[in-house]
């Protein structure tokens, strides 16, 4: 799969050669293409003379990178312990019932990528499920089901 | 706001100051719209929306000040909205309700019933922020202007008295003085491991070197904590301000925020009050006309809790060059931290912590407490309990105390079964021992522990064997799995709890549960490692006759293990309303309607969407 | 600092240790053996395996520490085999045995600490060789600096893999990490001119001596050697044993000639090549 490598170079021109900027690097090719796309790696390995092994090291110890694409929407549970007392585990069972697809993983369509996250910092309102980053919070099964049933490009489509 | 570009000296700062409030002052009124991650998940944006539209469009005798404020700590109740003169107080605020807050309160200065808080315990409606018993508990020093100000905003927080402290440590305190006054205070580190503030300064303003780093640890990575959270997002230049000061009494230059990617408003928030301060000569060569310079970088997570960890966070700043795993240690990181340069690393409460200890004096905040345990604490309520949010107590209160007071009781009126502090490296504190004061060392021989302030509150339908297991689960995705003991005896716990939960246990897995977390407490190479076995050894000390009835009668007493439970519906109490056919993902409830339904075990797959459905408790869980 | 020295009790024994020692460093000059398996002498130390714990009694307070990393200081007083010690010991043994059952080495030392088989609930895959002590990954980085293979995912997903589980770009083929390997986990084969190593799925063609044909060593390793020691004669050609020769029959010219301190010649070198 070939990606826009121009891209990467023009990130990796903002950060420059700065080890302590890597993180901050990678998280922008990370949500620029909603993956790390391995040539990126190989394009930040050679500009930077950065070893490919460490970058490879940094994309599967920390949580928030992906070694492949993920989907349009992303669907992320919280469970957190909040959430887990109040029933995160069931509304992670439901939302993966629903979407067909387990934590982790993506649909085959590349519609939606279903997350888990150990606790998104709002627990006051647990159970908690974020859609693209927005805060759904004090769900149960059933609103859980309304929230992913209606894609939430049917959302966006009520907006406009 | 007009302000004068940069700020040169103390005095400056003080004619600033007294400017800015007088300003203030001058307002005719104000609305405070909570705008932290909770209540914008409610709706906050448009109430203020909603305010700035109504406002604008109307002609009113006084000038009313919309302002985005930070989290007020009582999240659940949100979108909350404070107006001034008055105090007045409402919650569950939603863009519909403004029309009529405008013409009834501001207008008419009548308060709108309905969205006054309900005191549960009174049935009264209660018409100010102080008088609600979720705040009037509260000793509140770090959370004090997080409800009153703009967070990013420099003249808001000069208006309260902000960088006064700076100055005066700058102007009238060399380190040593600093460093005394701390030590005075007896501030222990609000991270989790509660060590001696003043020490850890102390040992890096002694440390060879000339280039020295502070280092503020907002990775906040304990499941079922906020405040961290809530105190950058809602008031950063107190951080900022405590991370000068300590940066001055050790002599560092440079610093470097380290903020988990999960909180991005809390990064924008940050990086928005560095840059102000910045721009007015608070940050930079030469602040306040000193010979004090500091800069300060924020540096963000990538989503990893061990990061949290003191020398894996510093490998992680370094970047590339490290491994984000826990070295070991000694060396400590005051004596060789990064880039082997001696280095401070405070959580992001201690930090914020220090401009009211400068102000005030250290004996004013020892004041408050027990021995050991000064000033206060914030803990994040939540759980089973009926005011979830952030409360800060001070030392030396009663758990008891937060949960039934604070916290309004157990939701449900239900029985209390235990509360946990400390995270996953806490423990289960059974309501037996709820008469524990707040302090380091009486939660460590509960075997619990402070935490970095996470207070998690349990009924009798909280499994208290799936609650070790969910927190051994979360050590184990978390572990960095650099060491023996935590990666596979961290494994091996584990599976020996998963075992048990799916009532495949045998009593002689205690004893090896015991052997293995001994081990792990033993020789682990971090704290993560070593604390990990605490929820397990907690529980299983407390609360051994439940992982019993798994183990020999195959029952789970709160009824929250799967494979040990089954849900029936109780034929007397059914109304036949069919909420709970409509609720069921696997068509398992039978019936007609207005008929007692039944649920097919065969086809059960015990996801509970009956028991939530149901109105009339006629689900039970056998 | 140097030459300074620290005075604590090991065993019960006063000993001196130089400054900046470890606790292993200074039982080891004492005569005092503390096992190992992530340690290794030329590297730094890494504490992971925490086989070597021991207890040390600082301020009165008592706690295990890995003797591999822990510093040897004033006053502190270390036992190596005390009860609590040799449980620790033990458990880290069936833990690594629980993962590797087949490992030799780890076979013998769970035998010698009284691990029973079967010990712990959950067992590992039969072929699992690694015990993740990263000698590997630390040799390449530290010793070789290159970095070619690292740790990758962690916890108990964690492995030591070169980038993306395939080749390694950046591996030279000098087979250190097999070299530093206690458990037979990373392996070197040669085979029709190619070396292949397990587990980087990294192939690289061998050189052959220009002198006796034989293959020796991935051409890669002798440029890395070639910058970083500058040999004024072409290495790239010569296996070690003919390089051997070679400089045998240079000293005999020279001292045939006479004639010191041209050694070694830069020119009579080329009329090995061909
Ligand atoms: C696994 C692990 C995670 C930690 N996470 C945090 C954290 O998220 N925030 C924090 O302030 N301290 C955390 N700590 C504690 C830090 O290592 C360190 O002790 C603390 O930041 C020191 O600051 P204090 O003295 O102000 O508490 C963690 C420790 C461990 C072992
Ligand atoms: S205790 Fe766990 S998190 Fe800490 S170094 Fe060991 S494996 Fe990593
Ligand atoms: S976010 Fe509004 S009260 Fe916490
Ligand atoms: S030899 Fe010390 S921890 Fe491995």
């Amino acid at each position: 799969m070939g990606i826009d490598l121009e891209k990467v170079d023009r990130i990796i021109e903002k950060y420059g050669n700065d080890a302590t900027l890597c993180l901050e690097l990678l998280q922008e090719i990370n949500g620029t293409f909603r993956y790390l796309p391995r040539e990126a790696l190989v394009r930040v390995a050679e500009k930077n003379r950065t070893p490919l092994s460490q970058l490879y090291a940094m994309a599967t110890f920390y949580k928030s990178f992906n070694l492949t694409p993920r989907g349009e929407h992303e669907v992320c549970v919280c469970m957190g312990t909040a959430c887990h007392v109040r029933g995160a585990p069931r509304i992670l069972e439901r939302a993966e019932e629903i979407l067909g697809i387990r934590a982790g993983e993506t649909s085959a369509d590349g519609k939606y990528t279903l997350q888990t996250v150990n606790c998104l910092g709002a627990c006051a309102l647990g159970p908690l499920v974020t859609v693209d980053g927005q805060y759904h919070g004090k769900l149960n099964t059933a609103r859980v089901e309304k929230l992913l049933r209606r894609s939430p490009d049917e959302d966006a489509q009520e907006h406009n | 706001m007009k302000m004068h570009r940069s700020i040169t000296d103390p005095a400056a700062l003080e004619a600033l100051r007294r400017e800015l409030m007088a300003e203030g002052q001058a307002a005719g009124a104000s609305v405070s719209v909570c705008c932290g991650t909770g209540c914008r998940a409610s709706g906050a944006l448009e109430v203020v929306e909603a305010f700035k539209q109504g406002l604008a469009a109307r002609e009113l005798p006084v000038k009313v000040n919309t302002r985005m404020t930070g989290c007020h700590g009582f999240c659940e109740q949100g979108p909350l909205v404070v107006l001034e003169p008055g105090n007045i107080f409402y919650c569950r605020v939603q863009a519909a309700d403004v029309e009529e807050i405008i013409s009834r309160t501001i207008v008419e200065g009548q308060p709108v019933e309905r969205l006054l808080y309900l005191d549960s315990a009174s049935g009264r409606r209660i018409l100010r922020e102080e008088n609600v018993p979720f705040y009037r508990g509260q000793e509140r020093l770090l959370l004090a202007h997080n409800g009153r100000i703009e967070p990013a905003s420099l003249a808001d927080y000069l208006a309260v008295g902000g960088y006064a402290a700076l100055a005066k440590a700058l102007t009238e305190m060399t380190p040593e003085q600093v460093i005394a006054e701390i030590k005075v205070s007896g501030l222990r580190g609000r991270g989790g491991g509660g060590f001696p503030t003043a020490l850890k300064w102390e040992i890096c303003r002694r440390a060879e070197g000339t280039t020295k780093y502070v280092v503020c640890n907002a990775d906040e990575g304990d499941p079922g904590c906020f405040q961290d959270r809530s105190l950058l997002e809602g008031n950063p230049h107190s951080v900022l301000e405590g991370m000068l000061i300590g940066a001055y009494a050790v002599g560092a230059e440079a610093g470097y925020v380290y903020v988990r990617h999960e909180y991005p408003l809390a990064i924008a928030h940050l990086s928005g009050a560095i840059n102000e301060a910045r721009e007015y000569g608070l940050l930079g060569r030469g602040i306040l006309g000193t010979g004090f310079n500091f800069e300060l970088k924020i540096s963000r997570g990538g989503g990893a809790f061990v990061c949290g960890e003191e020398t894996a966070l510093i490998s992680s700043i370094e970047g590339i060059t490290g491994e984000p795993n826990p070295r070991p240690r000694p060396p400590y990181p005051a004596v060789q931290g990064l880039w082997g340069c001696p280095t401070v690393i405070n959580n992001v409460k201690t930090w914020a912590t220090v401009p009211p200890i400068i102000n005030k004096g250290g004996q004013w905040f020892a004041a408050t407490g027990t021995a050991g345990s000064k000033g206060t604490m914030i803990f994040s309520l939540t759980g089973k309990v009926n005011n979830t949010g952030l409360v800060e107590v001070p030392m030396g209160i009663t758990l008891r105390e937060i949960v039934f007071n604070l916290g309004g009781g157990i939701r449900g009126g239900k029985k209390i079964k235990a509360v946990q502090t400390g995270g996953p490296a806490g423990g289960c504190i059974p309501e037996a021992l709820l008469d524990l004061p707040l302090d380091y060392e009486q939660l460590t021989e509960a075997g619990s522990m402070m935490g970095s302030g996470g207070l998690i509150v349990m009924d009798e339908t909280t499994c208290m064997v799936d609650l070790a297991r969910y927190f051994l689960s979360f050590t184990q995705d978390e572990s960095c799995g650099k060491c023996t003991p935590c990666r596979e005896g961290g494994a091996q716990l584990l599976h020996l709890l998963e075992k048990i939960t799916k009532g495949q246990g045998a009593e002689e897995d205690l004893e090896l549960i015991a052997a293995l977390s001994a081990a792990m407490q033993d020789s682990s190479l971090c704290a993560l490692g070593k604390l990990a076995p605490n929820p397990v050894l907690t529980t299983l000390r407390f609360f051994r006759d439940e992982y019993l009835a798994h183990i020999v009668e195959k029952r789970c007493p709160a009824g929250v293990c799967r494979s040990l439970i089954r849900y029936v519906i109780d034929s007397s109490a059914c109304t036949g309303c069919g909420r709970c056919r409509r609720a069921c993902p696997a068509g398992a409830v039978q019936g007609t309607k207005k008929e007692p339904h039944l649920i097919d075990q065969e086809k059960c797959t015990r996801c509970g969407a009956c028991l939530e459905a149901c109105r009339f408790a006629a689900v039970l869980v056998n | 600092m140097a030459g300074q020295t620290v005075n604590f009790k090991l065993n019960g024994e006063e000993i001196r240790a130089a400054a900046g020692w470890t606790i292993w460093q200074a039982a080891r000059a004492a005569g005092v053996f503390i096992p190992t398996l992530c340690h290794h002498e030329a590297l730094h130390p890494f504490g992971a395996c925490r086989l070597c714990v021991v207890e040390v009694e600082k301020d009165g307070k008592k706690t295990l520490e890995a003797a591999c990393s822990y510093p040897a200081a004033e006053g502190l007083s270390v036992e190596t085999e005390t009860p609590r010690v040799q449980k620790s010991r033990k458990m880290t043994a069936a833990l690594l045995l629980a993962r590797c059952p087949s490992v030799p080495l780890i076979r013998e030392l769970a035998a010698r600490l009284g691990v029973a088989e079967d010990s712990l609930p959950l067992k590992g895959r039969a072929e699992e060789a690694c015990i993740l002590c990263g000698r590997c990954v630390r040799v390449c980085r530290e010793a070789i600096g290159k970095r070619a293979v690292s740790f990758a995912y962690r916890g108990p997903q964690r492995r030591v893999s070169a980038p993306f589980g395939e080749e390694a770009p950046d591996c030279i083929g000098c087979t250190a990490c097999v070299f530093v390997c206690p458990t037979g986990a990373v392996k070197a084969v040669r085979q029709d001119n190619r070396l292949r190593l397990s587990p980087w799925q990294t192939e690289l063609p061998l050189l052959s001596c220009s002198a006796c044909g034989r293959s020796f060593a991935a051409e890669k390793v002798l440029r890395h050697l070639h910058g970083l020691q500058k040999a004024s004669f072409d290495p790239e050609t010569l296996c070690p044993v003919c390089r051997r020769k070679q400089v045998g029959e240079a000293l005999e010219k020279v001292s045939k000639l006479g004639k010191a301190g041209s050694f070694p010649p830069g020119k009579e070198q080329k009329q090995f090549k061909h």
